[in-house]
């Protein structure tokens, strides 16, 4: 099924994060998308859920991918990894 | 999961309006479009969202039997168009009468409240058998409300990446209270 080119507002509205006029458009949208509305529902539902229960907690230090020291078997594949 | 949100989005929401379901039916299965456009402009917190979203529904109704809907534009947006304007009107009685009254707290279902906890422990279950990678992205992203290319920095990973995480886990969270 090919994807609304709203879904990529769902987050930025939940979020408060849309421009007035993105978010009057993505407003008057979700009226007429059953599909944009639903996923909507159902992610505002878990972000909700997400904050209310504490459930997260912030990343532990030197989570940073880039800081990670790199294992063993990620060295040896990149040993056969095509060089560009 | 099962659906959050049912509502029929009918043959109405293009604009048809001689369908088999009588029109002013069509409307009320609009309730949770209405109530979540509601909710999301005054607050959930308004003790009176429901109020309004039922004025809402009425005004709608009305307005069709009088034939001021003629079908030139889908249900959909005729109901947009409305509950736009109830809500700008809720906003201004509110802001000129009793600024500093205390609302009284609605009465909660029971029944409801039990469904939505039950719900709450299914989700906050899924989030902790996620991997940290993905906590973490759900963290920044939606508890500290960081931006893709923030939360990309501050774990060294591509803002590309941030999103495909976050998606991914929501259809993890999705997938495992289906089970």
């Amino acid at each position: 099924m090919r994807k609304c080119r709203y879904e990529e507002l769902i987050d930025g509205y939940l979020l408060d994060k849309l421009k007035p006029e993105e978010q009057t458009d993505f407003e008057e949208h979700y009226f007429i998308c059953r599909s944009c509305f639903d996923k909507m529902s159902e992610r505002d539902e878990i972000v909700q859920i997400l904050r209310r229960e504490g459930v997260l907690s912030p990343p532990a230090e030197g989570s940073a991918e880039g800081e990670r020291p790199v294992s063993w078997i990620r060295r040896f594949l990149a040993f056969f990894k095509p060089r560009r | 999961m099962r659906s959050l949100s049912p509502h029929p989005y009918n043959d109405y929401a293009v604009g048809n309006v001689s369908k088999d379901l009588p029109l002013d039916e069509a409307i009320l299965g609009y309730r949770n479009v209405i109530s979540f456009r509601v909710r999301k402009a005054l607050g959930s917190s308004t003790p009176d969202w429901e109020d309004v979203v039922n004025e809402i529904l009425m005004q709608a109704i009305e307005k069709v039997k009088n034939g001021a809907f003629r079908g030139e534009s889908s249900v959909g947006t005729f109901l947009y168009t409305i509950t736009s304007r109830r809500i700008i009107d809720h906003i201004r009685q509110k802001t000129k009468v009793l600024r500093h009254a205390p609302e009284p707290a609605p009465f909660p279902d029971p029944h409801d409240e039990t469904e939505g906890r039950e719900r709450s422990l299914q989700i906050v279950r899924a989030v902790e058998k996620l991997k940290p990678k993905f906590r973490d992205v759900l963290y920044l992203y939606y508890y500290k409300e960081l931006s893709r290319e923030e939360v990309a920095q501050e774990l060294g990973i591509s803002p590309r990446r941030v999103s495909e995480r976050v998606n991914y886990a929501i259809k993890l969270i999705k997938k495992s209270v289906q089970a």
